[in-house]
């Protein structure tokens, strides 16, 4: 099999299909690690707002818009889900911030799950336990003697234009600098004049639409039903982990590092085992730099 | 226009659990005047600069700047009605440029200006307290010193500024960037009209700096007046050379 790596022809192939998945790994990854440098928590209902993307995302191509528009229902799911994030923050994660904020990454880890368990359930109840997909966005196409699956590249070029965009909000607007300014020290930003109860708010709202992002342009990858997100959350975690958690660069590069090894490894041993690589390969990594690629080692005083 | 002080504290309390840090300070702060603010450590200076910022609540008395009433308010409230500060441990946005740090209280008050024309202004901040050859670095490279003189520049990015609260900023400070501190200082002081509360451990920059100084020993504020005068009080100088025996 190792030989078939000097083939130039399914070296680039297995490297074109990586890249496309990175992009989609990255939507996901930078969510939950952009929502974990502005609040020091972990959003563990990530995988549900991917969920729920998906599903408004199948609805409306199914019965609207037909799967010709999926460019268009990709930010009608994202503006929905940001809605909902917006809600969740404020009704459920807002008020620990108030009263007690030693003891809020214990409480957001408990909020977030029970809410995830809950949304699942909603799901199976709402939509019934089946597995459905939206026709293929594209028709898959050669190119370069490469052939490209319609549906992972129109999610790779949704994720990498939605990556672009967050890039130029976060790094050139005001809003994007008291977003970066809170991540790097809270109180200093307080103390700034930057109201922390919006910029959390927000921020919390921004993370859930990217992973809606993720969730409406692989449904017709990974498909949409009520537990669809588990996979995904765990693809999320197992790459800030590798990147660094809060580093922004450091969830793009590994996203992309994971998927490439998705990729080699499902052509190489197996396809059946795709989702076990990225595990072996965190565990390698952990091994010889535990800080991630760009996290830094706490320093405490 | 408000007439007489810009701040007053009423029987100001602030208790750590049986630790009284700050014990019934009573005082005032007229606009536009450079105060020290001096006392042995542990006499509760800190504390009293973390109750005016709003980053302590009071457990008793007021603290009123102008008509504002400021007990309860959060940090960013505070920075609205024009109370501005520096902290001890410096705290700078470290993989954000020096220009970045500028923006940052531009970006919470959501002014209507353009970007462009608020970098403008960060360049020119920069260029006064001769950082601009570093406005594209991150802070995280800067020496200790051109931190806290970061942070006093961003003072002069905060609009409006009445006061400007400073928690020992020239504590390990190089000489050169010291004066650059001092003539901000000024500068905000007097573009602005901004009084300012310094504490310090530095009897000479005190000197150079304040019109009038406060003493505060074991959470009170025992003296309040000129320097020379306030030097001379038998209780400014039990509190620091104790008792005669």
């Amino acid at each position: 099999m190792l030989d078939a790596l000097s083939n130039p022809q399914i070296l680039a192939q297995l490297t074109v299909v990586g890249l496309m998945l990175g992009a989609l790994y990255a939507l996901m990854a930078i969510g939950i690690t952009f929502i974990a440098s502005i609040m020091k928590l972990i959003n563990w209902s990530m995988g549900e707002f991917y969920m729920i993307g998906s599903y408004v995302q199948y609805y409306l191509i199914v019965l609207l818009l037909g799967p010709g528009l999926w460019y268009l229902a990709l930010p009608v799911s994202m503006l929905t889900v940001f809605a909902f994030g917006l809600v969740v923050q404020r009704g459920l994660l807002a008020p620990m911030f108030k009263y007690d904020e030693a003891r809020r990454f214990e409480y957001a880890t408990i909020v977030t799950i029970a809410l995830s368990v809950l949304l699942q359930n909603a799901a199976i109840i709402l939509a019934g336990p089946y597995q459905w997909s939206p026709q293929e966005y594209l028709p898959t196409r050669a190119f370069a003697g490469l052939s490209l699956n319609g549906s992972r590249l129109a999610g790779a070029i949704g994720a990498a234009v939605i990556l672009a965009l967050f890039y130029l909000f976060i790094r050139h607007t005001m809003v994007g600098l008291s977003f970066l300014g809170t991540a790097q020290n809270r109180l200093g930003a307080q103390t700034a004049g930057i109201r922390l109860g919006r910029v959390d708010m927000v921020a919390f709202g921004i993370g859930a639409a990217l992973a809606a992002a993720a969730g409406a342009l692989l449904a017709p990858v990974f498909l949409v039903y009520p537990t669809n997100g588990i996979t995904s959350t765990v693809k999320g975690f197992e790459i800030i982990i590798i990147g660094g958690l809060g580093s922004l660069p450091g969830a793009v590069v590994a996203a992309f590092g994971l998927a490439l090894v998705e990729s080699f490894g499902s052509f190489l041993i197996s396809p059946a085992y795709q989702d076990l690589y990225g595990f072996v390969f965190l565990i390698a990594f952990l091994l010889f730099r535990p800080q991630g690629l760009f996290g830094e080692r706490e320093r405490r005083v | 226009m408000h007439e007489g002080p810009l701040l007053r504290l009423d029987r100001v309390t602030k208790r750590f659990g049986g630790a009284v840090a700050v014990d019934g300070v009573t005082a005032s702060f007229d606009p536009g005047v450079i105060y020290g603010l001096i006392g042995p450590n542990g006499s509760g200076k800190t504390t009293l600069i973390n109750l005016i910022s709003g980053l302590y609540e009071v457990d008793a008395g007021t603290i009123v700047l102008g008509e504002h009433h400021l007990e309860k308010r959060l940090a960013h409230q505070m920075a609205a009605l024009g109370i501005v500060r520096t902290f001890q441990m410096p705290k700078a946005f470290g993989s954000m440029t020096l220009v970045e740090n500028l923006l940052l209280p531009v970006a919470g008050d959501h002014r209507r200006e353009s970007l462009s024309n608020q970098r403008g202004r960060a360049g020119e901040v920069l260029q006064h307290t001769g950082l601009d050859h570093l406005a594209d670095a991150p802070a995280a490279s800067l020496s200790g010193g051109q931190t806290m003189l970061l942070q006093l520049a961003r003072a002069l990015m905060h609009e409006p500024v009445r006061l400007l609260l400073l928690d020992e900023p020239f504590a390990g400070v190089a000489p050169a960037i010291k004066e650059r501190m001092m003539a901000t200082i000024r500068r905000i002081n007097q573009e602005r009209g901004a009084a300012v509360l310094l504490v310090s451990h530095e009897m000479t920059t005190i000197r150079a700096l304040c019109e009038r100084i406060g003493v505060m020993n074991t959470g009170r504020w025992i003296a309040e007046g000129p320097l020379a005068e306030v030097a001379a009080r038998p209780e400014v100088i039990e509190a620091y050379l104790g008792k005669p025996i």
